[in-house]
């Protein structure tokens, strides 16, 4: 009972900061969503669930729904398995393994902004990086190609620039995962005759199977829920082509100031990342 | 033999793919010492002929980023000082001590940890505006702990989960009190732990962007991402400039990443995994 006590004692800190910085801001949320507000506007209206009718009734709701899904679908798979192969390659690694895994590790700490940044203009048109070395090599279109300025490229674009800061984060995990697995697994699956590709299924597969199905579930809450990567890279432009939902929510809030529909969109972008969280806590309580 | 070939091909692919990686971050870099006349040179050189620092000193000075980079250095300290006292003494707590429902609580961490900033925007800007905490320092710190403090504390259970039990019945029988414990045996032992933890809530703060964007007005509390969101849409501004700049906001975290490389590794696969 004292030893109950006396813990709980001491994570009253951590659970009165998270509910007043956390848990009442999100609580806000829900509330605000059955009013009508606007920002710099004087009081609110109730309006139950207008605002969430109206979201599901306009185009621009469905068009970032269906980015957004584009978007998740794209940047976590194709990652998960690049980033895997990579892990594998990089435990065959003897030299100077420390090293490179720290070069592959770096662009997951590089500042989103720089990310942005630096690969606006290394894809500028006629001057970029990438446009000088398809004009070297003698590729005069693809060097005037607009990249993240025209609709048809501009959510492709951003998810190489997406994999190029994700995908180091799943080389790491994965090549994590993968020390755990002895030699001798992979020497009784050569002797029995094996190939590379049958060592991968048979030997390397279930041992990172969890640590893949945990890295989909990040990754997925990861990306749908970043605004400031598309915000700079993009700004959900050309034509909308990139608005996801994140940008959607900040358009609301702060550009048409009406933080009632806002708030109705963040609560049902929630509801997708809550069954994530649900996810992640039973997994969680299933591997103790 | 067969497999040996295809093992070297995993280690060329590893290499390059390392190299690939590093290629932007280097280009941006050489970039910004690299003297006007060679931006445009074709073929492309990857190292300057001679080194220019007046991009980085018209940075540091004329543009304002010396006075960011003290702005973002100052709230993402702070917030990593609001952040660990609190990650520890809660990671103590779960490892230690037999709490009733200590799943619920749990659980309620994991759950702050995990809910997407983007939701708190709104409601965070309201009461800071009601609290007079918009556009002031004090009111960003709070902003980048809504996620620096659940971060920590979720980082620091595990950290603290992983110390073995022997050590305080050791210390128990020889008359240490809880609280001597925790501060001469647990904190030691949790040290490697605590650092990680310190380095990747300080990169988590450095790299806030939205919480710069809607809490923060005046120009002189800038910080460097929020800086950079608006430079973007400046034109004027020269290659080597912008690159300077990038470089200014990455070269703290790459120092860092540099000196304190075993505790990243260690802090990311700890469960440290919001981005």
């Amino acid at each position: 009972m004292k030893e109950s006590r006396h813990g709980l004692l001491l994570l009253t800190p951590a659970l009165l900061v998270l509910t007043v910085l956390v848990m009442l801001p999100l609580l806000a949320t829900l509330f605000f969503s059955f009013f009508e507000m606007r920002l710099g506007g004087t009081g609110a209206r109730f309006v139950g669930l207008e605002n969430y009718e109206s979201l599901i009734s306009s185009p621009a709701f469905w068009h970032s729904t269906k980015v957004t899904i584009l978007w998740i679908v794209l940047s976590v798979f194709p990652q998960l398995a690049i980033g895997t192969v990579i892990a594998v390659a990089l435990d065959r690694v003897r030299r100077l393994r420390s090293f490179l895994r720290a070069a592959i590790f770096l662009p997951w700490v590089i500042p989103v902004a720089v990310v942005a940044y630096m690969w606006q203009w290394i894809l500028t048109p006629e001057t970029g990086l990438v446009a000088s070395v398809a004009a070297s090599a003698g590729l005069e279109s693809l060097a005037a190609y607009p990249f993240l300025t025209a609709p048809d490229s501009a959510l492709g674009t951003a998810l190489v620039v997406s994999a190029w800061r994700g995908v180091p984060f799943i080389v790491i995990m994965v090549f994590a995962a993968l020390q755990s697995i002895g030699d001798e697994d992979y020497h009784a699956a050569l002797v029995a005759g094996a190939g590379p590709l049958r060592c991968f299924f048979y030997v390397t597969l279930p041992y990172i199977k969890n640590m893949l199905v945990i890295l989909a579930v990040i990754r997925t809450m990861q990306i749908a829920n970043n605004y400031s990567l598309m915000a700079l890279l993009t700004n959900g432009g050309p034509a909308d082509s990139t608005k996801i939902i994140p940008l959607l929510i900040y358009e609301l809030g702060f550009r048409e100031f009406s933080l009632g529909k806002a708030s109705a969109l963040g609560v049902m972008a929630l509801l997708l990342t809550s069954v994530c969280i649900a996810f992640m806590m039973r997994k969680r309580n299933g591997d103790k | 033999m067969g497999t040996n070939s295809r093992f070297s091909l995993s280690v060329a692919l590893a290499w390059v793919v390392g190299v690939a990686l590093f290629i932007p971050i280097l280009w941006m870099m050489m970039t910004a010492i690299r003297p006007e006349h060679e931006l445009y040179q074709i073929p492309l050189k990857l190292l300057p002929g001679a080194l220019d620092w007046s991009n980085l000193e018209t940075a540091w000075t004329e543009k304002s980023f010396g006075q960011y980079f003290y702005n973002s250095t100052l709230n993402s300290t702070l917030s990593v000082m609001f952040s660990m006292p609190i990650g520890i003494i809660t990671g103590y707590a779960f490892s230690r001590f037999e709490i009733r429902h200590s799943k619920y609580y749990r659980a309620y961490v994991l759950f702050a940890y995990m809910v997407p900033i983007i939701i708190l925007v709104v409601p965070f800007y309201l009461v800071a505006v009601q609290l007079n905490l918009y556009n002031t320092r004090l009111g960003h710190v709070l902003g980048l702990s809504t996620y620096a403090i659940p971060f920590a504390t979720w980082v620091m259970i595990g950290y603290f989960e992983q110390i073995p039990r022997e050590v305080e019945h050791s210390a128990a029988v020889d008359g240490a009190s809880r609280m001597k414990t925790l501060i001469y045996i647990l904190i030691p032992m949790a040290r490697t732990g605590i650092i990680a933890t310190a380095l990747l809530t300080f990169i988590l703060a450095w790299d806030d962007y939205i919480f710069a964007l809607i809490l923060l007005d005046s120009e002189h509390l800038r910080t460097l991402p929020l800086a950079i969101g608006y430079l973007s849409a400046d034109y004027e501004l020269t290659d080597g400039l912008m690159m300077a700049m990038g470089t200014i906001t990455t070269l703290p975290i790459l120092f860092l990443f540099v000196f304190f490389q075993k505790y990243f590794v260690g802090g990311m696969t700890s469960g440290a995994v919001k981005g």
